[in-house]
């Protein structure tokens, strides 16, 4: 039982750094219609630029992590220029396919420079905080992973109360749900698309120095986070906020419990096999709507 | 107050509205009839900045508007309450509205904006938690009505509001309608049965095939030789 | 009109026959053929030489691909898997069963259809991007599940090694050389397939699915089994060039899948042309081209290539190859009117 337990907790909690990290996907699909392939990079800039404050300069964790969102924030405008601006609007292409690509290509091309200023070796970044929290003789919580669950609570809190109080976040949910009804009420569509990629940056970046002290950081480090966000993002329903909360601590728990019960190799196979039962009945995700073309 | 020159556009190579002349006077009701799918709505989306205008010119309180984007339209005071309602589905009746007042002057004044809306819509207050998915056709209709009285509006442009609604509520609406002209803005509006805007409209325009064929009050354009078909509801001497 | 002025006219007429791009004449492509098949032996470099064989065996892969993704604009990413199963099928069954390596090649064909079938059957049902995250996410389980498996049947993370190629009894440049004929024979195979299939009733229901689904389908195109049978082709091809491949490199591994191969792949297909029939290996070959340039700022490579498609995508979504067709027609188009305009007469067709 108490094994059980123990798999609950770390599965929730990582869920809820997938839901953080995965968020930004979801956002950029619902304003952009585009999968955002980068997303990944914008944590392992966030790692790098954390274990540079933290670790060379020597300088308290909070400004490491604060240091990240902002790395992401500059990342993700950067990401709307090169690989999405150029096809907006257009007739000629097929936006989604080609959006998909070019935000591919900047991913690439992201993961060659790092390795060229950082180096291909993994650098590591030590927790926030040291020690563990008992919970019953047998079931322990790193203080660190408690931070991290307590972070990533209240980076989600803010953002529901940024989406549905404040002006900017309200005109972002608009462009997502109705874009012609938003440019009628004043809203400018482009400063959205910018500030959406520059969220889905900051998002990226705060889960990705959430997450670096538990694995390493790398040029590539952002790989499997990605392969983790698609499935969440593709499971949940693109676009859909409380479908991305759902499954990604459907993921985290069973990932958790699958590592625990059969052995962690086997828990993304299995859960693909998962996703593809779900898609047959639902092809458009658990919470997705089938979508008209939009751009 | 709105002045609109010989305005032609269309979508891709297909020439919707050909040089349309239209003007709207302050305090005014206008009503744009005439049938279905003859270019009524484009022309409001042509006004509004959302679909690009080919030819002519538009002038909203003597600024040229016809080149503009429809955020810098509507910061001007000219809302468009498009057809269909468009809400924000996902978002509740209070937070479409307050969508309304999102250009920065109406936003400093939306809680009282707010209040004047659920004043006049005692229903969408009742309602203003909820996501607007769950509404129904009438209650829908009152919320876009609601969200495009949020705004900067001097000039309202609204399209088909009875559309889909039932007599009664039809009724209702337009009284309401009324009462908003009289008060709180001028209002151009499109309404494909004639016979439901009677009442309360100062000034008609009829449009076919993209062009304005007549004008004039509506005693003047029901008798109209032209007006004798089925979409003015009723009998025409 | 004097005798000068009529012949000008006629050589005119010939050059613009030459050059028009939409029938281009058999006898060109035989020339290029044949250019290419002696090339072999003018170049002594066994790396130089290596570097093409590379070229033409990529070059197969990314002209099937693009026949899923580009032509049929099905959002196919996962077509690696079906290159490496290819690759492991022939891997697997010549060094450790001691099949023929000639059947080989053939049954990592297969493989590679079969897989692709695979892939493509839960994705039918789903729309375009979700069914790009499907195949994407299919490759990469694929791609784990051979690294994490400790049975010995794949070789694990560091793959297969000692795989018999095709012309073992050779000596090294025979060897060489027989793949590059090999292959080489390969990409003229592909070429003609998707020919063949695009000038099919299948392949214009596919581009007619591809632009305008509703319309093609109230047309009676049958949106599912085009796309069934458009993914077995070029799973066999790509299961084809992935035996290829392993045979090659006597060995294969996971490192052929994963997002940096899928990137590089990527680049080649869409830089070529994405959608158009050839372009892709017109793709590979700059890629590869570019790559060995930069062979000593290794890091720059993705950089520059990325740079390079970014540019190339904001001005002309088709592609190199889409370039050089309007560069052609603009050509053509210039020689007719300067022909006419010489005489000072209004420009008129002359064919």
């Amino acid at each position: 039982m108490d094994t059980f337990i123990q798999a609950l907790i770390s599965g929730l909690i990582m869920g809820s750094v997938y839901a953080v990290m995965t968020m930004g996907l979801t956002l950029v699909y619902g304003c952009l219609r585009t999968l955002n392939m980068a997303q990944g990079l914008f944590g392992v800039a966030g790692g790098y630029v954390a274990w540079f404050i933290v670790s060379q300069a020597g300088l308290p964790s909070w400004l490491g992590i604060i240091g990240a969102a902002l790395a992401g924030a500059l990342l993700g405008v950067v990401t709307f220029y090169l690989a999405v601006r150029p096809l907006l609007g257009r007739k000629d292409v097929d936006f989604e396919m080609l959006a998909y690509i070019t935000t591919l290509v900047v991913s690439i091309m992201l993961t060659s420079a790092f390795t060229l200023i950082f180096g291909a070796r993994n650098k590591g970044i030590p927790p926030l905080l040291e020690g563990s929290l008992k919970i019953t003789s047998t079931v322990s919580v790193t203080w660190h992973l408690v931070l991290v669950a307590m972070l990533a609570l209240l980076i989600l809190g803010a953002l529901s109360l940024f989406l549905n109080r404040a002006r900017y976040g309200l005109s972002i949910m608009a462009v997502a749900q109705q874009m012609d009804a938003a440019r009628l009420n004043g809203v400018s569509v482009q400063s959205v698309y910018i500030g959406v990629m520059a969220l889905a940056g900051v998002l990226g970046g705060m889960a990705g120095v959430l997450l670096a002290p538990l694995y390493f950081i790398s040029p590539t480090a952002g790989d499997l986070p990605l392969l983790k966000g698609l499935i969440i993002a593709i499971f949940a329903g693109l676009g859909s906020i409380r479908g991305t909360i759902y499954a990604a601590l459907i993921l985290g728990l069973f990932e958790a419990l699958a590592a625990t019960y059969i052995s962690s190799m086997w828990s993304l196979p299995l859960l693909f096999v998962l996703i593809v039962a779900v898609m047959l009945i639902r092809p458009n995700g658990l919470f997705g709507k089938p979508e008209e073309e939009r751009l | 107050m709105l002045e609109v020159n010989s305005l032609s556009t269309g979508y891709g190579h297909t020439r919707i509205l050909d040089r349309i002349e239209l003007t709207v006077r302050e305090h005014q009701l206008v009503v744009l009839t005439g049938p279905n799918g003859h270019g009524k709505t484009t022309l409001l989306r042509a006004i509004s900045g959302l679909t690009p205008v080919w030819e002519g010119e538009v002038s909203f309180l003597d600024q040229r508007i016809d080149r503009a984007r429809a955020r810098v339209i509507v910061s001007r005071g000219l809302v468009h309450v498009p057809q269909g309602d468009l809400l924000f589905q996902d978002m509740t009746v209070e937070q479409n509205l307050l969508m309304g007042a999102f250009v920065k002057e109406a936003w400093r004044r939306r809680d009282e904006r707010l209040a004047r809306v659920y004043e006049l819509f005692p229903r969408l207050k009742e309602r203003r938690h909820q996501q607007c998915r769950t509404l129904s056709g009438g209650e829908r209709r009152m919320a876009g009505l609601g969200r495009g009285l949020m705004g900067p509006a001097r000039l309202l442009m609204i399209d088909e509001p009875a559309l889909g609604l039932a007599p009664v509520l039809v009724q209702q609406l337009y009284s309401t309608l009324g009462e908003i002209a009289r008060s709180e803005a001028t209002i151009l509006l499109v309404e494909e049965t004639l016979s439901n805007a009677e009442q309360i409209a100062d000034w008609v325009y009829v449009m076919e095939n993209g062009r304005i064929v007549l004008e004039g009050t509506v005693p003047q354009v029901s008798s109209h030789e032209a007006m004798r078909s089925a979409y003015l509801g009723g009998e025409v001497e | 009109m004097t005798v000068e002025a009529t012949r000008p006219r006629r050589d005119r007429a010939e050059l613009l026959r030459l050059v028009d791009a939409s029938r281009t004449p058999g006898w060109a492509f035989l020339t290029v053929l044949a250019a290419g098949a002696v090339v072999p032996f003018f170049i002594t470099s066994q790396y130089l030489l290596g570097v093409l064989v590379l070229s033409l065996i990529y070059a197969i892969l990314n002209l099937a691909w693009n026949l899923t993704i580009g032509i049929s604009g099905i959002w196919n990413f996962g077509q690696l898997a079906l290159f490496a199963a290819g690759g492991y099928a022939y891997g697997i069954l010549s060094s450790r069963y001691g099949l023929s390596p000639w059947l080989g090649l053939g049954i990592g064909a297969f493989a590679g259809a079969g897989f692709g079938i695979l892939m493509i059957l839960p994705a039918l049902r789903l729309r375009g991007i979700y069914a790009a995250l499907l195949t994407f996410a299919f490759a990469e389980v694929f791609r784990l599940i051979i690294i994490n498996d400790s049975s010995g049947l794949t070789g694990g993370p560091y793959g297969l090694s000692s795989v018999p190629g095709l012309f073992s009894n050779a000596t090294p440049t025979g060897q060489q050389r027989g793949y590059y004929w090999v292959a080489l024979a390969g990409v003229v195979f592909t070429a003609w397939v998707l020919k063949r299939l695009v000038d099919s009733p299948t392949g214009l229901a596919l581009q007619a699915l591809r632009d305008s689904t509703p319309y093609a389908i109230g047309m009676g195109a049958n949106r599912r089994s085009s796309i069934l049978i458009s993914t077995a082709v070029s799973g066999f091809l790509s299961g084809l060039a992935g035996a290829l491949y392993g045979g090659y490199y006597e060995g294969i591994s996971p490192v052929v899948m994963g997002l940096a191969p899928l990137s590089l792949f990527m680049l080649m297909i869409v830089i070529g042309g994405l959608g158009r029939l050839y372009g892709p290996a017109l793709g590979t070959f700059i890629v590869m081209l570019l790559s060995e340039l930069l062979r000593d700022v290794d890091q720059w490579r993705f950089i520059v290539l990325g740079a390079i498609l970014l540019v190339i995508l904001a001005f002309q979504p088709t592609g190199l190859s889409g370039l050089l067709s309007r560069g052609i027609a603009a050509l053509r188009k210039w020689m007719a009117e300067g022909e006419s305009a010489g005489k000072g007469e209004p420009p008129q067709q002359t064919q």
